[in-house]
Parts: structure tokens; sequence; C-alpha cells
């Protein structure tokens, strides 16, 4: 090659080179921008779901890629930013505690579209669930009840999914439960109330007390805010989506912490039916079943 | 020039463009006649907006193969030959034969795309969809920088090494490439200096994945990222430049 074709080949490499630069996104990228306004939009449809004050918008929103965060302020359409150290390594959906406010924590839009794409759970979907522990603990302070005595939801799956008698009495529950959603068992809310407090007692009866305590807690803390994200999927994605990937899921007993997303979601569903306004006077300090045990005496 | 043409003419004579037009044929008539169902999530892929940018997925990543085949054996092959020599004598320089000989391969596996593309047109116009016909024509240009991506790259390392190996490293990086949003999940839960130092080596992949999905997006009149498209060209540059200096000692 003649050396002014290699000097021209060489000039073209500079300039694709600063190009690449020039177009590559820095600080907050677009994709993850877009995040927040569809978190936005579903609130003007969903406002606060009963639990008076919730916004997931009203918490700063870190998008992580595991090594540096970029921290959001969303305020009426405007995002500021800030870039930090990853404050989670990994792949992360959590909140993270920084002096007194809690903060969105969530991975980039670029890593998530995966999962998105395989099992039609949008990254808005999990600010909105993160954004509901942030609450829970902004204005409840729920991670300060968390004592010696409550297991993690590591060690309490393990105990409970090694018990054959309370997991077969723990699907039960679920699938009396379940009937709530379906249409013809839909209207005997107190029915369905009165067997569910029944079979729970039973079960709990078979578990030590810190097991029960601990399941009450994530019962509370995580079917909360999976009710809430099962929300935002019906309005961001469906009726389909929403009836697919929670409905028909939700009666069904696996291993692991998930049971205790689907329990507090039916449990709040359940509420739902027995009184439209209960999560008026409902501040996170006692169990679901409490609240529907009000209902039914 | 004479020496691009030829590449062609080889091709064509080996019938690589028939096995192209057949496949090309059969993966759109399958997915687009109802023939075959494409279900992604549970739900079915009906809509011809929502199923051409996943055929473009797929026609990319089927032309990106067949770039590979294409391009794999075509510098060896003409150094086995010894046609090699009879282009030394004529004066040509080794950088400039082995770039027309990419060269080839590039133009060749651009025939090919355009072909399975053409498929993809003619049954957009028949299931009435012939407004999109503009959009595919663009989204052409993506499967070249795709294929050119490729073309280059097993061009380049075929100069030096031995078939067998650019061909097995070269299908690495195709479905590495082609799965480049997969592997950004897969690492992002790697924590720890490996973790780091793999999220770094998945970066060095070309995008493939990224080209297809902005031509997905083009068709669906959605945001294209320029950046994915310039790194694209930048990729096919350095593997010019490879094909440009690396030598071959039989010359």
């Amino acid at each position: 090659m003649k050396k002014a074709g290699l000097v021209l080949y060489i000039l073209v490499g500079a300039a694709l080179v600063i190009s690449g630069f020039a177009t590559m996104e820095k600080g907050l990228k677009e994709n993850n921008r877009e995040v927040l306004y569809k978190v936005a939009d579903d609130y003007k449809e969903l406002g606060d779901m009963g639990f008076a004050g919730f916004c997931p918008l009203d918490y700063k929103v870190a998008f992580s890629d595991g090594e540096k965060d970029i921290l959001v302020s969303y305020n009426d359409g405007k995002c500021d930013y800030i870039e930090r150290k990853a404050v989670f390594e990994g792949l992360v959906g959590s909140v993270y505690q920084d002096g007194d406010e809690f903060q969105i924590v969530v991975p980039q839009y670029d890593t998530w579209a995966t999962l998105e794409a395989l099992n039609d759970e949008p990254l808005s979907v999990v600010v909105w669930h993160e954004g509901f522990h942030a609450y829970q603990n902004t204005q409840f302070n729920l991670y300060e009840n968390i004592t010696d005595d409550i297991y993690s939801e590591t060690e309490l799956s393990s105990i409970i999914d090694s018990d054959s008698a309370a997991k077969e009495l723990f699907e039960h529950e679920l699938k009396i439960l379940s009937r709530i959603i379906t249409e013809e068992n839909s209207g005997d809310a107190v029915e369905i109330a009165i067997e569910y407090t029944k079979t729970a007692k039973e079960r709990r009866g078979l578990l030590a007390d810190a097991a029960a305590y601990s399941e009450d807690f994530y019962t509370k803390l995580e079917g909360t805010a999976y009710y809430v994200e099962a929300q935002a999927v019906r309005s961001e994605m469906g009726e389909e989506t929403y009836i697919k990937n929670y409905l028909d899921t939700a009666s069904k007993y696996v291993d692991g912490n998930a049971k205790y997303y689907r329990l507090g979601m039916l449990e709040c569903m359940l509420l739902d039916k027995l009184d439209e306004n209960w999560k008026d006077s409902y501040s996170f300090d006692r169990p679901l079943i409490e609240v529907i045990e009000d209902y039914i005496r | 020039m004479e020496i691009v043409l030829n590449v062609v003419r080889e091709k064509i004579r080996r019938k690589m463009l028939y096995i192209t037009t057949i496949l090309g044929i059969l993966v759109v008539a399958i997915f687009s006649t109802g023939t075959g169902t494409l279900t992604v999530g549970g739900k079915s892929m009906n809509d011809y907006y929502v199923l051409v940018p996943i055929l473009i997925n797929v026609l990319n990543f089927l032309n990106g193969a067949i770039a590979l085949a294409i391009s794999c054996s075509t510098i060896p092959q003409e150094y086995e030959r010894r046609t090699s020599h009879l282009i030394w004598s004529r004066g040509v320089s080794q950088s400039r034969y082995h770039m027309s000989l990419a060269a080839g391969n590039v133009l060749v596996s651009w025939i090919s795309g355009v072909i399975l593309y053409l498929t993809l047109g003619v049954f957009a116009v028949v299931n009435g969809y012939s407004e999109m016909l503009g959009r595919i024509a663009v989204a052409s240009l993506f499967m070249m920088l795709y294929a050119a991506c490729i073309c280059m790259l097993t061009s380049a390392l075929s100069i030096k090494i031995p078939t067998l190996f650019t061909g097995t490293i070269m299908v690495i990086i195709l479905v590495c490439g082609a799965l480049r949003s997969a592997l950004n999940l897969m690492t992002a839960a790697l924590t720890g200096f490996g973790g780091a130092v793999i999220k770094r080596a998945v970066l060095l992949i070309p995008n493939l994945a990224g080209i297809s999905t902005q031509a997905g997006n083009l068709v669906q009149e959605r945001p294209v990222n320029v950046h994915v498209i310039i790194m694209g060209l930048i990729v096919i540059w350095i593997a010019g430049l490879l094909v440009i200096t690396l030598r071959r000692e039989e010359a």
C-alpha cells in the first residue's frame, strides 16, 4: 500500500476514534432516563395505590454497573445526577441507606435488557418494588425492627422447605387465598379470610416462634412490595402479562423466599376485598394476617 | 479490483450464494407464513412490526455465519494454490493483495445478505406491509456493517492462523457478539478483580447484537444509537489494519 493511502487510512481511524469518544454516553444514559420517565407515567395512572404518601420517585435512584453508580434525583421530568463508587457489587436491586436517606439501587438498563425480554419484567417495575422498600423504611422504619430473632431469608427458607407437613399447609394457604383472584369465589372474602386464618394458625403451630416471626416480617416487607410491583406491571404491560406472571403463579409453592412475596401479595388482595381502605390505617407495625383477623372478629 | 471480482466469481462458482438464498427463503418463510410460530415470553409474534426486528437479528446472525464460512479459507486457499505467486510477479504488494481478497469476501457476504433481505422484503409485501420496504432497505446497511466486521476479522486472522483455528475463534466471536446483551447480564453478577477483568474482556467482543438492535430500532422508528455503529466501524478499521500489516512468509 502506498504511503499516501496508509496516511489516509490512519486519518480515517483517528476520525473514527474521535467520533467514538464523542458519541459515547457519559453519566446518565438515555435508556436509564427513559426508565424514570416510565415510572413517572405509571405514577400518573396509579398514584400511591392507597399507601399514603408513596411515590417511588421521591427517592433517589442509583443505576449501578457494579463498579459505579449514577445516582439520580428526579424532579418533574428533570434528572440531576452524580457519579459515585458502587455501593453494592454485582447485579443488585435493593435499597441503600445513606445517613437518614434511603436510595433505590437497580442495574443499568443495558444490563437488565435481556431479563426484560425474557421475563416481561421492565426495569421500571423494579424501581417500583425497591421504591416501596425505600418508602417502608423512610416512613415506617421497617429495617429498624430487624432483630436477631429474625432469620435471614435463606435461613428461613431452608427451615420451612425442609418441613414437609408445614410445606403442605403453606401450599394449602396459598390455594385458599388464591380463590380471591378466581372469579367464582371473589364474592366470599370473609369466608376465605376465616378459612385462611384457621389454616395459617394450624401451620404456625408447627413452627418455632422465631420462624413464625420471621415469616410475618418477610411477608409484610416483601409481600406488600410485590403487590405494588404487580400493580405496576398491570398498568405498564397489560392484563395478560399481569395474570401470567403474578396471578397464575400466586398459588404455587416454591422453595426459597418467593413464596413470601406471593403470600403477602395475596394477603393484600384479600384485604382489598375485605376493605378497600385498609391501607389508610396500616403502618407496617404488625403482620398482615392480624389485619385480616380484625375484619373477621 | 480484478482480484476482488475474482473472489466473487470463485464463491459463485462454489455455489455459496445458492445456499444463502435457500436458507433465507426458509427462515423468513417459516416465520412469516404461519407455518411456524415464533413465541417470545409466551406471546405469539404475529405482528410484522414486532417480528421484523427479530427476523433482522436472525438474518444478520445467519449472514454472519455465512460471512465467516466465506472468509475463512479465501486467503489460505490462494496460498495453497500458489495463485499468490502469480500476483507477486505482477508487482502487487502483499498488503494490497490481502486487502483485495478481504474486500472480495466482504462483497460476497453483502450479496448474500442482500439476498436474505430481499426475501424479507418480499414477505413484507406479501403480508401487506409494503410501507416497511424503505426501512428494511436502510436496515440492510446494518447487515453490511455486521457482515463486514466478521469478514474483515476472519480475513485478518486467516493470514497467520490455520483455517481450523481461525474458524473456531471466529465462531466464538460471532456467538459471543450476537449474545453480547446476555453476556452483559451474566458478567454483571461477577464481583472482585476477576469480575472486573471478565467485564472488560466482554467489552472487547464486537457488539454484533447492538448492530442488529439498531437495525430493529430503525424499522420500529425508535432512536438509533450512533455510538454502536461507530464502534462497529472501528472493529472493521482495526481488522483492516491487521490485513494490511500482517504478512505470509510463503510470499
